[in-house]
């Protein structure tokens, strides 16, 4: 008896979770004028593609995945990278020392990212990175670095330090001993940072829009802050929620991909003991 | 193959506040097992990883085989080393956790696969070459990490306490083997432990350490016999030595109770120590020196018993066959020549001259 009605809270909490997403997806399937139907009906009267059809062919939508895709997963890509050979480095030091360093990076994330937009735009202006990918993805890595050293850092150092002396006899360069084993036994951490960083660069709205004023350059955010009706007294909710559910589906897809090592990486201290 | 020498070498960590090697000056010769024996934070195993290479000293120059090493990179250094963890990749499988060493050496294939073969059968893992690490039991482990160390035929083995991670058993039989095994190596081996009977038993050549320094090295049986430290007196042999304090007056330890008396060639000096192992005290009077005293604690060892007696304000400690009664006065004695003296303040040991 206890367990049904645990059962029953837990399937309360999961619609309760998944309602909005439920309703973005119902409201990208109706016809238009159905959206504005009143009183509302929950479960679309005729299920039909023409929001994104209109997302996909009237508008350059595609092209802001893309965008998207290629800053965000670049912005990963050299997050991980850096944080990784700074944390290799800063495993090397005692602990004492590592952390007197780890505090400083800290200081980086209490800035919020908003207080940051005008320096960064300054700064890509200055590079000639505005509307540039490359502009975006310095600014997510600056903003994401102090968070992914500060994850892989904890990671590689419960590795234990003998694997490295045993490597270097064996005859690993520095970097081989970083790539061929700490990395591939820190998977679960790594997936775990690249996720949370990919998940903040696809969310970022504000430098994003700063950074990349043409339209061939918006990112999704943007992209859907964008779409706007014929008029200005319009607002397209089908369409804006057709938006909204293509792009939260790469996010499940990356977390559905890596939830083994994900689980793994956010249980791992507490296995280990 | 290759000698080992170490000339004054000193290392610090933390800044100078602990002081891990001091004043080291050692020549292994070539081809022996020597063994680095000593209590835990004594410097054993820095010692090896400075061999190694994997710690820098901060002064003292490190030889391998004639030629300085202080700047030469550990895979260089044509040494093996087999850690106390192991350190056994984990995502790698048995066969590639031994063929890496080869591998970045960039040796041909078939020659890896050869070389191998071969290590894996004599340590007898060859049917356990696709398992990864964690789905080997401790000995298995330990084995691979020894097939890692000996397929590369290395001048110099480094191995730090291999057998300290195994259980008694297993350990027994392993410590057999590993001698068997580098008895037919013509390499020259480094071996740290901190158990005194597993070093007496493998080694050729022995080194104590205590406190950064090196306090005695030598055959270990000369070490067993001709101690000339107190350290090494109470560290090395089967049983803990009796010691006892006393002083020396014209010629005779007197110990200060007045219970003892011994005499010797020393003149006199205050403050002494005098050490008599367990297995050299006896029941009766069969020899020159006899005392008096109480049985208070039988420890039974099985063949032998390990008796304490108590002899006015000092206990000592006997082997013996017999079983005497608890709590009965005995007699015992013992040979002036098995007694050692050692100064108390410094612990060296004091000479007949």
């Amino acid at each position: 008896m206890k367990r049904i009605l645990l059962y029953v809270l837990f399937i309360l909490i999961f619609l309760y979770c998944l309602f909005p997403f439920g309703w973005t997806l119902i409201t990208a399937l109706k016809p238009t004028d159905e959206v504005f139907n009143l009183p509302v009906t929950y479960l679309p009267e005729e299920v039909s593609f023409e929001n994104l059809n209109n997302v996909f062919y009237k508008r350059p939508f595609y092209r802001y995945i893309v965008n998207s895709l290629i800053v965000a997963g670049g912005a990963t890509l050299l997050t991980l990278w850096i944080a990784s050979m700074v944390a290799f480095r800063l495993r090397a030091l005692d602990y004492q020392k590592a952390m007197r360093v780890q505090k400083w990076t800290l200081i980086g994330t209490i800035i919020p990212p908003t207080l940051l937009v005008i320096p960064f735009f300054i700064i890509m202006k200055k590079l000639s990175l505005t509307d540039n990918y490359l502009g975006l993805i310095l600014s997510y890595t600056a903003l994401n670095l102090p968070f992914a050293m500060w994850m892989l850092h904890a990671a590689f150092r419960q590795l234990p330090r003998e694997l490295d002396e045993a490597a270097l006899i064996d005859g690993f360069s520095p970097m081989g001993i970083l790539y061929k084993i700490i990395m591939p036994l820190s998977k679960p951490s790594l997936s775990v940072t690249a996720a949370l960083v990919f998940i903040f660069c696809w969310n970022e709205f504000i430098l994003a829009l700063t950074l990349m004023p043409s339209e061939t350059k918006y990112t999704v955010p943007v992209g859907i802050a964008m779409l706007s009706g014929t008029s200005v007294y319009e607002i397209p909710w089908g369409e804006i929620n057709a938006a909204v559910a293509l792009t939260t589906l790469p996010i499940i897809l990356i977390l559905a991909a890596f939830q083994r090592w994900i689980i793994e990486g956010l249980t791992q201290g507490a296995i280990k003991g | 193959m290759a000698e080992v020498e170490l000339k004054n070498i000193e290392k610090t960590f933390f800044g100078g506040l602990v002081v891990a090697l001091k004043d080291i000056n050692i020549k292994i010769p070539d081809g022996v097992f020597a063994t680095i024996l000593g209590p835990s934070g004594c410097g054993k195993t820095t010692l090896l990883r400075v061999v190694a290479g994997l710690e820098r000293p901060d002064s003292g120059e490190v030889f391998i085989k004639g030629r300085k090493m202080n700047k030469v990179s550990p895979s260089e250094r044509n040494i093996a080393m087999v850690f106390q963890n192991y350190a056994l990749y984990p995502h790698k499988s048995v066969f590639e956790n031994i063929a890496i060493g080869l591998k970045l050496h960039r040796y041909p294939m078939y020659e890896i696969r050869k070389k191998v073969e071969e290590v894996s059968k004599i340590l007898g893992i060859e049917k356990l070459m696709d398992r990864y690490p964690r789905q080997l039991s401790g000995g298995q482990q330990q084995r691979t990490a020894l097939a890692r160390a000996l397929v590369r035929e290395p001048e110099v083995f480094l191995l730090d306490e291999p057998l300290s991670n195994l259980d008694a058993q297993v350990r027994d039989t392993t410590r057999t083997e590993l001698k068997k095994l580098f008895k037919e190596l013509k390499a020259t081996i480094l071996y740290v432990t901190h158990d005194q009977i597993e070093a007496m038993m493998m080694s050729d050549f022995l080194v104590v350490m205590n406190q950064g320094m090196i306090r005695q090295s030598g055959e270990p049986y000369l070490i067993y016999r001709d101690p000339v430290h107190k350290f090494v007196a109470e560290f090395i042999g089967p049983y803990r030595i009796n010691m006892l304090s006393g002083e020396i007056v014209e010629k005779r330890f007197i110990s200060s109770d007045g219970s003892i008396s011994i005499p010797t060639n020393i003149k006199k000096h205050p403050g002494v120590l005098m050490g008599i192992r367990p297995e050299h005290i006896r029941f009766g009077e069969e020899e020159e020196i006899f005392l008096e005293g109480e049985v208070f604690l039988i420890e039974p060892m099985g063949p032998n018993n390990l008796i304490s007696v108590r002899v006015r304000e000092n206990a000592l400690r006997f082997l013996s066959q017999e079983a005497p009664d608890l709590y009965k006065p005995v007699s015992l004695s013992f040979s002036p020549r098995d007694a050692y003296f050692f100064d108390s303040q410094n612990g060296l040991r004091l000479r007949d001259k």
